[in-house]
């Protein structure tokens, strides 16, 4: 068993590319809220090395609010990832230069698997739903993949012992990697990790 | 001639420079109303975005009461954690009622004619995670619970902004705007209205361009657009949409354009302001390019006060100049020497001179003078070969000189003579006539008759001889046959020519003896040859007959002179 946490420092949004509104004001009467990380849509925290992967079943994730949720995967190669359209609305994702995962329509409440063969990294992408942007890692050594709770904590099952790298994604990038020992006396708890990535 | 040529020439490069510039002027005006429009549609951007920007603050400022609305506020914080849909399905109702209630405020608020722009297409009230707890328009019998959550315009309107955006919402294109909503100092949720891009909206924001064609698009697809009068259609704006939308400053939110049009138009193209330029959509501006066809074109468009503004006492004065030069040189150049021409001609017709003097003009009129002189030469010859003979043998002593008493009249003089010179006239006024040597034989002096001067003729009796002329040496008699040298025309005419050629020799060459000239080196084939020479030029210019030869003593020398014989 590992577990652990994740926490973000003060970060800055990026230049988008063109202005995406004509109006972005505070609303005059109570002060905005602090921008926050939605972990459990944003991050994902994995182990590398060697070794048989701890589960084999499917991954499911959904689109929901027009967007893949969670909006960072990452996957070991020959996994199905199942994604369910949770949204009232159709969509067509697509992830550029990945077989068998070119735009196709996806009704609400319909469910498309993808077998991930490549390893390599992808933007996912949908038609009807501009704003939506994920990212797909396909490794090949991956062991296996926490569950991120929406305040960053996170952990992992049967994992057998071992060491391993411990590896949190946001996005396209790779934001922290940390060498981990697994060992089968007792379960590995790991002091909160800080990231001051930007997205 | 030469001025007037010139300045015709001068006039045609004038007017071909004028046409040149027109023609110039066509591709000069074309070119700056092309870039005029250019300019006019890069504003037209400008003032588009403005305008959608404007029009995008009054969506926000029309949502702004009820984002405090009290109702709603409840019901949105009653249905956060709540998981079932059941239950959320009456939440969703009463949250329907409350924006209902709210729209309906605002139509009551705003005259009839401006509620089709009031009434939203579509609304979303979500609770403070972004679900779905009611919404108005197509999907609004969805079931509450689906998220909105990751849609910036909601996520941020959570977080207390409030914002606009334009987005694609089920295959629709909305221009939406959102505002938190407030319940008991929290946070609540968000509420959302959208308006769909159609035409009575793109005729609205186009009345503020004057004639353009606004267009606004979703990818390839034209979503709604106004076209004024004489502005490009919107299939010229949307056909040329895949070269715009392929171009990478587009897709990098800048301009597209100005692009030309099939028609000749000019459009720009810009993706929206908004998550929707994401999905290429964006909007065209286009306007007419007014192009000049043709110089007539040019002119029929010109205002009144563009005529106005001619400086057209200058033009007339120069037209004025230019006429005036070019009638000034063909003044000078033409009428003053027709006239002085015809003035010349007249006073010879009046007989007060003989011929014109041609050095009084030059070029053609100097060639005219000429033509004439020879004109009257020539009616003169005319005229004495058509009168009577006698009337003939005057004028013809006149024109050419004395002639020996004779048919065959002095024309040509010969070897060392100049031309036959006129007889001084006898005493008594009567024109006298040279009589050659070797004529025949004198006529005795009529008694009474008065006797000729005595330097004229002092043997012969006859007519004068010129001053300084020798009189006639009578042809020596033994030498061969005698015959006249100015013989009748009977005689000419049945005298041998190489007998009359042997006659002439033996005179010519007995009155250089007589003279006391050397007669050495002298041949007859060389004389006939010289006579024969000389015949032939004669015969050229005279309509005669044949030509004869007489000698004759000219200071104290033997001379020959040549006379036509008329036919």
């Amino acid at each position: 068993m590992v577990l652990g946490s994740l926490r973000d420092s003060d970060q800055a949004a990026a230049k988008p590319p063109r202005a995406a509104c004509n109006w972005e004001l505070e609303n005059g009467v109570k002060e905005v809220a602090k921008a926050r990380v939605a972990a459990d849509r944003e991050l994902a925290v994995v182990l590398v090395g060697a070794g048989a992967p701890a589960a084999s079943e499917p991954v499911e994730a959904s689109v929901s609010g027009g967007e893949l949720l969670p909006a960072t995967l990452v996957l070991r190669s020959g996994t199905t990832l199942r994604i369910r359209n949770s949204d009232e609305i159709g969509h067509e994702l697509l992830a550029k230069g990945l077989d068998g995962f070119s735009a196709e329509a996806s009704s609400p409440g319909a469910v498309r698997a993808i077998n991930l063969k490549q390893v390599g990294h992808w933007e996912i992408i949908d038609r009807l739903a501009a704003h939506a942007r994920a990212h797909l890692h396909v490794l090949p050594d991956v062991v296996a993949v926490a569950k991120v709770e929406s305040g960053g904590s996170f952990g992992f099952s049967d994992v057998a012992p071992g060491k391993y790298t411990l590896k949190v994604f946001r996005g396209e990038r790779e934001i922290l990697a940390k060498p981990i020992e697994v060992t089968s006396d007792k379960a590995l708890s790991l002091d909160p990790l800080t990231f001051t990535e930007t997205k | 001639m030469l001025l007037t040529r010139f300045w015709y020439i001068i006039l045609a490069v004038i007017a071909a420079a004028g046409a040149s510039a027109a023609l110039l002027s066509l591709g000069v005006i074309n070119r700056q109303g092309a870039e005029h429009v250019g300019d006019e549609l890069r504003r037209d951007r400008t003032d588009l975005d403005a305008i959608l920007r404007l029009e995008a603050r009054a969506r926000l400022d029309r949502i702004a009461f009820i984002s405090v609305d009290n109702k709603l506020g409840g019901v949105l914080k009653q249905a956060a954690g709540v998981p079932d849909r059941q239950k959320l399905g009456g939440l969703s109702s009463e949250a329907k009622d409350a924006m209902n209630a709210h729209v309906a405020r605002l139509l009551e608020a705003q005259s009839d004619a401006s509620t089709g722009a009031i009434k939203p297409d579509i609304a979303f009230a979500v609770d403070i995670t972004g679900r779905i707890i009611a919404q108005l328009g197509p999907l609004e019998s969805n079931p509450p619970g689906s998220s909105l959550a990751t849609y910036p315009f909601i996520a941020r309107a959570l977080r207390g902004y409030v914002r606009d955006d334009v987005v694609v919402y089920d295959r629709r294109v909305y221009r939406m705007a959102s505002r938190p909503v407030l319940y008991g100092g929290e946070y609540v949720g968000a509420v959302a209205h959208g308006y769909r891009f159609d035409d009575k909206f793109a005729q609205r924001v186009a009345g503020g361009l004057g004639d353009a064609t606004v267009m606004f698009f979703y990818g390839r697809t034209p979503l709604a657009s106004s076209v004024a009068t004489g502005a490009p259609q919107v299939a010229e704006v949307a056909a040329i949409l895949p070269e715009a939308l392929s171009d990478k400053h587009l897709q990098q939110g800048e301009r597209v354009g100005p692009l030309s049009l099939q028609a000749g138009g000019r459009a720009v193209y810009s993706l929206i302001v908004g998550g929707a330029a994401e999905a290429e959509v964006g909007y065209a501006v286009a306007r007419a390019l007014p192009l000049v066809a043709s110089p007539l074109a040019f002119f029929q468009g010109a205002s009144r006060e563009d005529v106005q503004a001619l400086p057209l006492p200058w033009i007339g004065v120069a037209c004025v100049l230019l006429a005036m030069i070019g009638l000034m040189f063909v003044y000078f150049e033409r009428d003053r020497p027709y006239k002085v021409l015809r003035q010349k001609v007249l006073t010879v017709a009046a007989g007060e001179r003989e011929r014109l003097l041609v050095t009084e003009w030059r070029g053609a009129y100097r060639a005219l003078a000429d033509a004439i002189n020879q004109a009257l030469d020539k009616a003169v010859e005319r005229a004495a070969e058509l009168a009577p003979s006698s009337k003939k043998k005057a004028n013809l002593d006149e024109i050419l000189g004395p002639t020996p008493d004779s048919h065959v009249e002095p024309y040509f003089g010969f070897a060392d003579a100049g031309p036959p010179q006129q007889a001084k006239a006898p005493s008594n006024g009567s024109a006298a006539k040279p009589q050659p040597q070797a004529a025949a034989p004198a006529a005795p002096t009529a008694p009474g008759a008065p006797q000729p001067p005595k330097a004229a003729a002092p043997k012969v009796p006859g007519p004068a001889v010129p001053a300084g002329v020798k009189p006639p040496v009578p042809a020596p008699a033994p030498k061969p046959a005698p015959l006249p040298l100015q013989g009748t025309n009977d005689n000419a005419d049945s005298a041998d020519q190489a007998t009359h050629y042997r006659q002439v020799f033996q005179q010519y060459l007995s009155v250089r003896k007589d003279c006391g000239e050397s007669t050495d080196g002298l041949s007859f084939e060389k004389f006939e040859l010289t006579l024969n020479k000389t015949r032939d030029q004669v015969l050229q210019k005279h309509p005669a007959k044949d030509v004869r030869f007489t000698v004759y003593v000219k200071e104290g020398k033997a001379a020959l002179k040549a006379a036509p014989v008329k036919r």
